[in-house]
Parts: structure tokens; C-alpha cells; sequence
């Protein structure tokens, strides 16, 4: 038997201390992290003030970070239905003239069977909050994009 | 003018298909203008999405008011003229069944030019917001059926 | 990262996703309310999210969320002006050397001894018993193996007193614990 050195001690502290507070850190419910997630991508995503944007530029820049579907020209069919699906789910994308069957969706928000948006670009979103959902088609005239200020 | 006709137009047909009860699909649609004021302000036929205008990309301005309303009871295949103080829509009931609305809607600018052109699949009593630009402004249609 | 740089919100919440747990257990170690400490961390990511164009992509982002963490963590605590002892409660120290723990601690085993609630309660009353300024270094040590140079600059201070500060903190809670050590020492 040998009597334990500083070191050890030190190195036995050192994995105490990590441990239990690692342990710790997995004690708080997933749930509560993402409702922080939520808070902070609430937070970021507010439009920063930006005056040599103008409010346009503020609104496009904002549309330019959101995670939904960028569609131009014509999306048909199912096509816009599939996006308005996997947008729920978080993710982004662009289509153009994109053409698939119509697959079902039972119960999902909202689904978009077709959408045109000629002469400009639509970016397709959903909201949610305990007054309900809504599903928001923002059209940038294609006029309009890239200019800084209106 | 325009107003006057489109309300007149909801009135009989809010009227004439009252007695359809199955078929009825009631609609609300709100024409808003989104600005920015000193004051913020939203109009209370805004209350039902009051939280979502505070958040982006509306939250980029600060007042929105409804420049005009329509209420009107669509019948499937009927389409339903709308007319905006910037140009006019059109909504026609696909379909109604299981508690989801289906619709097609075109938008036109003041020019005659169409904007959107697009068939939504809703949930009863869930909005659909199309917005657009109008110079620093934002134009916002806000529709609901059920 | 450098997504998230560009603006990709998808890919800070990758950043989030990876780093969230561990910068909350910094941050608990720090501060010691598991509030505060929530709160800690979702400023701080907010707060690397706003100035992502600062963040130099030679360093990893762990490393600068940690310090953006530790100045919050820090400032939090100067603004709640708590006094802790820096000495150990000798009396404290020897009601827990008679308590019924004696026999099962470490065992040369400190992941085990973590498995233990009465353990985990009796870190936590130790970590509680430090200043501040040893705790939070002790945590920066211990949790993420900061050098002495990396914690005296996000302390402000010189490295000898980071030097000092550890030493202290190390002794304190080694006697706070010592029974735990005492047993590895006889397993």
C-alpha cells in the first residue's frame, strides 16, 4: 500500500470535480435547452437595426437567414406540398420548376399543392404560437432584391 | 367604390348559401398595410396575429392596419373577387373535407400583373399571410376559412 | 463555423447543439445556481452570435464561447457581491469525516464515487464553501485544463495568483473531501 501523493489526489480531485459537474450538466432536462434554443433563435433572429439597409434591406436580409423554402419561377403538384412538409421540420432548400407526384399529408399544417410567383421569389414559412399556426408566403419582387434601400 | 361592390358581393353570398349549410366555408380576408410609426399600433381585426406581426419578417415595421376586409361564404368551383385598395385577389374553394380548406388564389398588382398564384391546403381556421413589397412598406394579405 | 459566420442559423444551432451542455456545466461551476447559470449560457451564446464576425477562425469556437461564458460568469458574481469563506470550517470538516460515507468513497475510483448522491452533494457543498475566485478557477482547471497563462488572462490577473489561487482551492476541497481521498489511499 502506498500513500497517495498529491498528484494523485489532485488528478482523483480534478475528475470529481469534471464528473459532477458534467453529471450536473446532464441533469437538466433536454426540454429546457431547447427552450433556451428557442429563446436564443427568437433572440438572433430579430432583425438587427441596420440603417443603411433601410427596412427592406432589413426584411430581405432577415428572409435571406430564415430557414424556409426560396421558391422562383413555378413550383407544382407535390413538389410545394414536400417543401411545406420538411420546412416544418426545419430544413431548407430551393426549388425551380420542379414537377413530383403528389404524396399525402395527413394533419400536417399546411401544404401547398401549387405556387407561381412570377417576377419574384417567395419565401414559404410557418408560425406557431398558442393563438394558432399560419403559413406566410413573403414574395420579393425580383425588382427589389439586391437593392440596399427601397 | 370597389369596397362598396366587394362587401355587397359578401353580403349575397353570404346569403345565398346560407341555406347550404354542409357547404358553407367562411372566409375572412384582411388587405393590411405594414408601416413604421412612432407609435406602435395594430389594428384589432389584427388581434388573432398580433404575436406573429411581432415577430420577423413583419416585425421590421411597427403599425399595421387593415386598409379593407372581406367576409364572404365561398362555394366550391365559385370563385370570389376580391377587391384591394392595391390591385385585386380572387379565392375559390377547392374543396372542404376533414377540416382542411382548399383553396386557390390569385393576387394581381394595381398594374394587372400577377403576383401569386397559388393553391394552399389549410387547416380550418389557420392563416394563410401572403406578403410583398410596397416601397419601404410591406403589403400583407392575411386569409382564414373555416 | 464558418456557416454559422456567413449567418446560417441552422448552422449556429449546430454550434449550440455541441457546446450547450458543456458550457452550462462551466457555468454552474462558476456561479453555483442552476438558473443563473441557464441564463449565463443562453447570454453567452447570444452574445457569439452577435459578434461572430470578431471570432478569429484560427481558434476553435469552444474556446471562445468559454470566454465570453467566464466573463459573464464573473461579472455575474461581482455583481452579486457574494462573500464565501476562503478557510475551511474545521468544524464542518469533521462532522463529515464521521458520517457514514467513511466506507464507500473512492475506492480508486472516481467515476464510481459519482454515481453516489451523497457524494455528488458533498462536491457540491465543497465547490459552495470557495471563494469565488478559487472556485472559478478551480473549475477552468479541472473542467476544461485551462494553462495558468489562459486563466490569469481571463481573470485579469498574474499568473501567480492564478498559481496560488488553485493551490488553495485544490487544498480546500481535498480536506473538505479528504475522507474520499483517505479511503483510495487504504483501497
Amino acid at each position: 500500500m502506498t500513500k497517495p501523493t498529491d498528484s494523485d489526489d489532485n488528478h482523483d480531485l480534478g475528475e470529481l470535480v469534471r464528473g459532477h459537474l458534467e453529471l450536473s450538466a446532464d441533469d437538466v432536462p433536454a426540454p429546457r435547452f431547447d427552450q433556451m434554443w428557442r429563446e436564443i433563435d427568437q433572440s438572433i433572429a430579430e432583425p438587427v437595426a441596420a440603417p443603411a439597409l433601410g427596412v427592406w434591406g432589413t426584411v430581405t436580409q432577415w428572409l435571406d437567414r430564415k430557414l424556409g423554402y426560396i421558391i422562383t419561377g413555378v413550383a407544382s403538384a407535390g413538389a410545394v406540398a414536400a417543401i411545406a412538409l420538411v420546412m416544418h421540420g426545419g430544413g431548407g432548400g430551393t426549388v425551380d420548376n420542379t414537377d413530383v407526384s403528389a404524396p399525402a399529408f395527413g394533419g400536417a399544417p399546411a401544404q401547398l399543392e401549387s405556387l407561381e410567383t412570377p417576377g419574384g421569389t417567395a419565401t414559404v414559412m410557418e408560425m406557431h404560437d398558442e393563438d394558432g399556426d399560419a403559413t406566410v408566403i413573403w414574395v420579393t419582387s425580383d425588382d427589389i432584391e439586391g437593392q440596399d434601400n427601397p | 367604390m370597389k369596397l362598396l361592390r366587394a362587401a355587397v358581393t359578401a353580403m349575397i353570398l353570404t346569403g345565398a348559401v346560407a341555406g347550404v349549410a354542409s357547404a358553407d366555408t367562411a372566409c375572412t380576408f384582411l388587405e393590411v398595410s405594414a408601416t413604421t410609426g412612432d407609435k406602435p399600433a395594430i389594428d384589432p381585426d389584427l388581434k388573432p396575429l398580433e404575436k406573429k406581426l411581432k415577430r420577423p419578417p413583419f416585425s421590421a415595421w411597427n403599425v399595421f392596419r387593415v386598409q379593407s376586409k372581406h367576409d364572404s361564404t365561398l362555394q366550391k368551383g365559385k370563385p370570389d373577387n376580391v377587391a384591394l385598395q392595391s390591385g385585386k385577389a380572387s379565392v375559390m374553394l377547392r374543396d372542404h373535407v376533414q377540416g382542411r380548406v382548399q383553396l386557390e388564389i390569385l393576387v394581381d398588382d394595381a398594374s394587372g400583373k400577377r403576383i401569386i398564384a397559388a393553391k394552399p391546403d389549410l387547416t380550418d381556421g389557420e392563416w394563410l399571410v401572403l406578403g410583398m413589397n410596397a416601397n419601404s412598406n410591406g403589403h400583407l394579405l392575411a386569409l382564414a376559412c373555416k | 463555423m464558418a456557416a454559422a459566420r456567413r449567418g446560417d442559423r441552422g448552422a449556429f444551432q449546430s454550434l449550440f447543439e455541441r457546446y450547450h451542455r458543456r458550457a452550462y456545466a462551466l457555468a454552474l461551476g462558476v456561479v453555483r445556481n442552476s438558473d443563473d447559470a441557464l441564463d449565463l449560457v443562453q447570454d453567452a451564446f447570444i452574445k457569439a452570435h452577435k459578434h461572430l464576425e470578431r471570432f478569429e477562425g484560427n481558434a476553435s469556437f469552444y474556446t471562445w464561447l468559454y470566454r465570453i461564458v467566464m466573463n459573464l460568469a464573473i461579472d455575474h458574481l461581482r455583481k452579486q457581491r457574494r462573500q464565501k469563506p476562503v478557510e475551511l470550517d474545521e468544524t464542518a470538516t469533521q462532522e463529515a469525516l464521521d458520517d457514514s460515507l467513511l466506507p464507500k468513497i473512492l475506492g480508486g475510483n472516481p467515476g464510481r464515487a459519482l454515481m453516489d448522491k451523497q457524494i455528488r452533494a458533498r462536491i457540491d457543498a465543497a465547490l459552495d464553501s470557495l471563494s469565488e475566485n478559487h472556485r472559478a478557477v478551480l473549475v477552468m482547471r479541472e473542467l476544461d485544463g485551462l494553462s495558468y497563462e489562459e486563466m490569469a488572462d481571463a481573470m485579469g490577473c498574474s499568473k501567480g495568483t492564478i498559481m496560488s489561487r488553485l493551490f488553495h482551492a485544490r487544498k480546500n476541497m481535498q480536506k473538505q473531501l479528504a475522507d474520499l481521498f483517505d479511503v483510495q489511499g487504504a483501497a
